[in-house]
């Protein structure tokens, strides 16, 4: 009998153990929940940047807070669904030639290697350090 | 008529006229038909010793079958690709590769995979444990055209997929690219493929002897 059935009892067992295996490695409902919004987030900071880096071309200078400038067009101000993830975006003008955009990253440590490592994220603070070239 | 109709109806013939099969598959192969078309011939009548000699019993084709089997087939083809889909995945976040470091596994097909074992898995269990079933009850239901084309597909699916699963490993040792993560991933697709290649073959035999 069981000589018979070990087939189809291997091939259960292979999905159980894989499912069960897989819900634990990348977690439930609750982990795509954080992935998704920090992945939002991500896309906010690098949509203001883009803004920024267009306002400091047609200024010269870095402005000193960010908004909607008629003069980027196709760099729109980062739109969410969800309120809070924009609430969360900070820029911060550090000099005249360096700025910081940061959000509140649920698991930025899981985003960052997900993403491959971006350049000039750093997990720690949730932030993007930017520059521009120094005004003429 | 056909020529393998002809050969039929010569055997009937024979039978009638009391001749034993032992004559008949000699009478045939003399004639310069193969073994195998003597035997096919000779199995086309029920060798009971009543005249006129009975038909043996023929494969069923029904749309039913074509229904039951080919859905249980897809599931199982489901089933095992993105279990193998989700095995992959899984072996290269447990056994990152050095080689590449900027590999990292992807949690979206991770996702997809489990959500398509969560349904085809059970489906495919339960569409097999009433195939098993009704063939145990009513033996006749073994003798289903398209349950034997099935099993033998599948069959030949899963012979493939263990003959190039071998050749993978073969070039992997002698690429000297046989990691430990390569290595885990090759015995997923043969664990996988020996499952559904001795499951399959157990039924086709059953199929085989019924027929």
């Amino acid at each position: 009998m069981l000589r018979k059935s070990w087939p189809p009892l291997l091939l259960a067992a292979l999905v159980i153990g894989f499912v069960g295996a897989a819900i634990g490695t990348i977690g439930g409902p609750g982990q795509a929940r954080i992935e998704k919004n920090d992945a939002a987030r991500y896309k906010a900071m690098k949509s203001l940047e883009n803004l920024v880096h267009c306002i400091a071309k047609e200024d010269g200078a870095l402005p000193d807070a960010v908004a909607q400038d008629a003069r980027c067009k196709g760099r729109r101000y980062p739109e969410s669904p969800s309120p809070a993830i924009l609430a969360d975006l900070t820029y911060v003008k550090e000099s005249t030639t360096r700025f910081r955009i940061c959000s509140q990253f649920e698991d930025a440590a899981s985003f960052y290697e997900r993403r491959s490592q971006p350049q000039r994220f750093d997990p720690d603070s949730g932030c993007i350090d930017g520059q521009i070239k120094s005004a003429p | 008529m056909r020529p393998s109709e002809k050969l039929s109806s010569f055997v009937k013939d024979a039978l009638v006229a009391g001749r034993g099969p032992e004559d008949i598959r000699r009478a045939i192969t003399e004639a310069g038909w193969t073994q195998a078309e003597a035997e096919g011939a000779l199995a086309t009548w029920a060798n009971t010793g009543f005249t006129p000699p009975v038909p043996s019993p023929t494969r069923l084709v029904s749309a039913r079958d074509a229904f039951f089997y080919g859905l249980m087939f897809a599931a199982l083809l489901l089933t095992t690709w993105h279990l193998n889909t989700l095995a992959f995945e899984l072996i290269e976040a447990w056994l990152p590769d050095v080689d590449q470091p900027g590999r990292y596994f992807s949690r979206n097909a991770v996702r997809w995979s489990v959500s398509i074992l969560v349904v085809f898995a059970p489906l495919f269990f339960w569409m097999n444990h009433r195939a098993t079933a009704a063939t145990r009850s009513d033996p006749v239901l073994r003798r289903s055209g398209i349950r034997r084309w099935f099993g033998y597909v599948t069959l030949f699916l899963a012979s493939i997929t263990l003959l190039c699963d071998l050749v993978y490993v073969i070039h992997a040792t002698l690429s000297g690219d046989l990691t430990a993560q390569v290595a885990a991933q090759a015995s997923v697709v043969a664990a996988t493929a020996s499952a559904v290649f001795f499951y399959f073959r157990g039924q086709t035999r059953e199929t085989d002897h019924v027929a």
